[in-house]
């Protein structure tokens, strides 16, 4: 019989670095999850990307054992790292911070397909867009 | 830039903790900023009623949590996030606004919280792990080991300590290879493996653990244990212990095991036992290609999910 969930976290943390400090402690210790367990997992399995951000996605069932999956690095990370910039905007509306080409947007839209749950690229591009442009960073042809 | 840490006068940490109710579409963008104002992570919840969860995020309305330890430049923050998610709102004007709300909250012990789901757990055949705070009515073929984790790894319940309890019970409790037991425990944690190797009836046993504060709670555990006869903790690094044992297990990672792997097999007395764990299957191969061209051979492999522990064997003198 499946076992009955009670919660997803979903955490975008650094890659071999977690540690019981927020956000993880108050994430999982409300749910009774074993914090210093999930850390030696997480960064076990990440501890090859460090310096990365790796979002993990972790389910906690009723009896208090969880599972967890990582992801690819967030959408955030890959279009900075594609228009080459540190930081995004932080008035987006009025300020243009970088560009990134529709080529790129397509590459990272393949990458993130499974996670972004998107049934085409054509959609994970559309949610590509729309992060690009709430960060201030325009997509060129 | 990352807020400087400010103690409260509790001498517990002051948080600056930022909840924001968001459409999906914005979260992520959220999500980097929050990031970048010094958030060390983000997090995102949904309570979940199903039992589906191998479909990727589900799309709805997430809230996001962050927090930054609490100074005078709380209320910066707050302006610029405030500034920020005007800005969105004006870009998108066809989704929801954001909302944020912050308090500054004070740590109330998160490491703590779970431990009330911590209860006795049998492990293998023989050994229990009892949290000290919980009874536990054992029989007569019990060992039962007692562990306050506190800040450090190792009840028991994870894979990779359970499994190298499974291989050492069958060699304490079986191998007949040698009249007396010498064993160390590398990366000790809580000292659940050390405890568990003196319980089963090893005749000295030496933990060691880079982290103090892994030390000053092995200590702990091995004093409520009363194996403290038997039991030498140390705060080193494993590479500066000298000496030869006739059983030696090591939890550490894939990494740390490769990069300890000579001094770990040095250590090993001929005809000896080395028990290796927490290594996940994607490192199994770089594990193998450096344990087994010390002539090492495998004599038994543990799994339990994508968790696997090794138990090598040194060729005794004669036969090597």
């Amino acid at each position: 019989m499946a076992k009955k969930v009670i919660a997803n976290i979903k955490l975008q943390i650094q890659a071999g670095k977690a540690t019981p400090s927020p956000p993880i402690g108050p994430a999982l210790g409300q749910h009774g999850v074993n914090i210093m367990e999930f850390c030696k997992a997480y960064n076990a399995m990440t501890a090859n990307q460090e310096g990365m951000i790796i979002p993990v996605v972790i389910t906690v069932y009723a009896d208090r054992s969880f599972t967890f999956v990582t992801k690819t690095p967030p959408v955030s990370v890959l279009l900075k790292q594609a228009a080459k910039i540190a930081k995004g905007a932080s008035d987006p509306k009025r300020e243009k911070v970088g560009t990134v080409t529709a080529k790129q947007v397509r590459d990272i839209a393949e990458l993130k397909m499974n996670d972004l749950n998107a049934i085409s690229v054509e959609g994970a591009i559309k949610t590509i867009e729309g992060t690009a442009r709430s960060m201030g960073i325009e997509v060129v042809p | 830039m990352p807020a400087k840490t400010e103690k409260a006068t509790s001498g517990r940490e002051k948080w600056l903790k930022f909840t924001i109710t968001t459409p999906p579409e914005l979260a992520e963008g959220l999500s980097n900023f929050l990031t970048e104002l010094g958030a060390q992570g983000v997090s995102q919840e949904e309570l979940e009623t199903s039992a589906l969860t191998d479909t990727p995020e589900p799309p709805s309305k997430g809230v996001l949590n962050a927090f930054i330890p609490s100074n005078a430049s709380d209320q910066s923050l707050i302006t610029s996030l405030t500034t920020y998610i005007d800005s969105l709102s004006d870009l998108f004007p066809d989704l929801e606004r954001p909302h944020l709300a912050t308090e500054v909250i004070v740590d109330p012990d998160w490491e703590e919280q779970w431990k009330k789901y911590f209860k006795p757990l049998r492990v293998t055949r023989s050994i229990v792990i009892k949290p000290t705070w919980e009874r536990y009515q054992a029989t007569s073929r019990d060992t039962v080991i007692d562990i306050d984790p506190g800040m450090a790894f190792g009840t028991g319940q994870h894979p990779s300590t359970w499994m190298c309890l499974e291989a050492m019970e069958e060699i304490l409790l079986k191998d007949r290879s040698f009249r007396e037991w010498r064993v160390l425990d590398v990366g000790t944690g809580t000292g659940i493996l050390g405890i568990a190797a003196a319980k089963l009836g090893a005749k000295s046993v030496m933990c060691v653990d880079i982290d103090p504060q892994a030390v000053e709670i092995a200590h702990q555990n091995v004093a409520v244990n009363r194996v403290g006869d038997r039991v030498v903790i140390v705060n080193s690094d494993v590479v500066k212990i000298k000496g030869t044992f006739e059983l030696i297990v090591a939890n550490l990672t894939a990494d740390a095991l490769v990069k300890i792997k000579s001094h770990l097999v040095k250590m090993m007395e001929p005809g000896g036992y080395l028990i290796i764990s927490g290594i996940i299957e994607q490192n199994r191969k770089d594990i193998e290609k450096a344990f087994l061209k010390d002539k090492l051979t495998t004599h038994r492999a543990i799994t339990d999910k994508e968790w696997l522990s090794y138990v090598f064997k040194k060729p005794s003198r004669i036969n090597g």
